[in-house]
């Protein structure tokens, strides 16, 4: 699963991961954390709404890190994006690649990045610190 | 007595504002040109609203026909990240 509800714990995912047991030299970790931008003169983004259509979006994203492995000589790629409110601070998005060198690593991952953020049903809610709300 | 077909219709992102629900069923729909007469007859205000439609989880660029238990979604310009 790509979409993950609770909040991402990096240094759990890095534990898990497959660094390829000596054979890659690069691994790129990309994270996206919720900013709180001023919308307005004292009006701040407190907290994102991440709505998705979670079918398509699992299908999406497993045809995103497919492409990605096929266009590029990498070996491992964990994508992972949160759904639902998410704080500031908190992560919303995490892309992790390894592969052999890092050129082809970070093609790869700017790759994932901008297919997922262009392609995934996924939509986020603003919610501002006066309780506006606003779709980004 | 023929049965007839039903339509599962999904609504993500400022869509879901607009029309004010998730989701509707909509019943003997022929095809997705039919289903958006339908829907912007029911949601006038969904005609300025920029949209791609995905049927069964594929996003689709012409009128295909609809049977039974099909699912179409109505998707708005992403925005993950």
């Amino acid at each position: 699963m790509y979409l993950v509800k609770e909040k991402i714990n990096l240094e759990e995912l890095l534990k898990n991961f497959d660094f390829g047991s000596g054979k890659n030299g690069s691994n790129i970790i990309f994270t996206e954390i919720v900013r709180s931008d001023e919308i307005k003169k004292g009006v701040f983004v407190s907290k994102i709404l991440y709505d998705a259509y979670e079918p398509m979006a699992e299908k999406e994203i497993a045809k995103i890190e497919k492409e990605a492995k096929e266009k590029f000589p990498i070996d491992s790629v964990l994508i992972k994006h949160r759904v639902g409110y998410v704080d500031v601070e908190e992560i919303s998005f995490v892309v992790i690649v390894s592969s052999p060198h890092r050129e082809e690593g970070f093609k790869a991952i700017q790759f994932v990045i901008d297919e997922v953020k262009g392609k995934v049903p996924i939509w986020k809610k603003e919610i501002l610190s006066n309780g506006e709300t606003v779709w980004v | 007595m023929i049965e007839s077909k039903k339509i599962r219709v999904l609504f993500f992102g400022r869509l879901k504002d607009i029309v004010g629900t998730n989701e509707i069923v909509a019943s003997d729909i022929k095809d997705i040109e039919d289903l958006k007469k339908y829907l912007f007859d029911k949601f006038p205000k969904l005609k300025g609203e920029i949209f791609s439609v995905a049927l069964n989880y594929e996003i689709i660029y012409t009128s295909e026909n609809l049977k039974d238990n099909d699912e179409v979604a109505l998707i708005p310009p992403v925005a993950g990240g």
